[in-house]
């Protein structure tokens, strides 16, 4: 685990947030956003409060927000919610999802769960990797969301 | 952590050399438009301050997002993002696979490529001032 955290720490895991996960980011917003018309969008309130929630709680606060108002009446604002609500979902097999796009990278440092002797083996291997995820996940994600929330306003602006 | 060695500096130089005229186009462009004393000298503040260079992207296009009447930003965002996108190239070149110089470079060509930038902008505006 600490070579791990080395890792995570190290300029590697450094220029992949600033640049790989960037390119990531505003490929999602530009996929997400390219039917859109300006009465689309989201208000800028709407989308700073991304923002705040992952500083105050990180993964589980965003989580609660976005089911939260995806929830909510307004289509426009559920759409929206939805797709993050399950953009970030930490088990997401979706190629195109955030989760799997941290999974892909730290795939070296995964062990692989169907390798294991016996199910109480698979079961630790399963929750190391989830340990592993989670931490790497919490690290990215004031980034991603960073990346996400600028390339939209930009796009919403360009409108 | 490893220093920028004095080869890489001199291709750096000699890169902000080549670009020197796209970035006065960049300056010229923004002194055309309505941007405010207080704008360029937040942009420039952060250029100084900021030690990841997709801040510096991020930046423009919030400030783009928040130009609603339309009269800056987003008007010379597509210029400045294409430019960055131009040095970030240069540093990965530069940086030869290794992440560490790759991210030094990536800043300081930034910080270089904004002091012509806004340079050129502060000259352009007196000159038309005159």
């Amino acid at each position: 685990m600490d070579e791990y955290k080395t890792y995570l720490a190290s300029d590697t895991f450094n220029l992949f947030m600033d640049q790989t996960l960037r390119e990531f980011a505003c490929d999602t917003v530009e996929k997400l956003c390219c039917h859109y018309s300006p009465k689309h969008y989201l208000v800028s309130t709407q989308l700073q409060s991304i923002s705040a929630v992952i500083t105050a709680g990180g993964m589980d606060e965003l989580t609660k927000l976005s089911s939260k108002q995806a929830e909510k009446e307004n289509k426009k604002n559920q759409s929206f919610w939805s797709f993050v609500s399950s953009h970030i979902m930490l088990g997401s097999q979706d190629d195109t999802s955030f989760s799997m796009a941290i999974r892909q990278k730290l795939a070296p440092f995964l062990e692989d769960e169907s390798a294991a002797e016996d199910k109480v083996n698979r079961n630790r291997i399963k929750k190391q990797n989830k340990e592993k995820l989670k931490l790497a996940v919490e690290q990215a994600l004031p980034i991603y969301f960073e990346h996400f929330i600028c390339h939209y306003a930009y796009c919403a602006a360009r409108q | 952590m490893k220093r920028i060695d004095a080869s890489v500096s001199r291709k750096m130089d000699i890169f902000l050399e080549e670009i020197y005229p796209e970035s006065q186009k960049a300056g010229e462009e923004m002194a055309g438009l309505k941007f405010g004393k207080s704008q360029t000298r937040g942009f420039e503040s952060l250029l100084t301050s900021t030690g990841r260079f997709s801040e510096i992207l991020n930046y423009i296009k919030k400030q783009a997002g928040k130009d609603k009447k339309k009269e800056a930003w987003v008007q010379v965002a597509p210029t400045l993002l294409a430019q960055l996108e131009i040095l970030e190239t240069k540093a990965v070149e530069l940086g030869n696979g290794d992440p560490s110089f790759t991210l030094q470079i990536k800043i300081k060509l930034a910080r270089e490529w904004g002091k012509q930038v806004i340079s050129h902008y502060l000259y352009q505006q007196m000159r038309m001032g005159e």
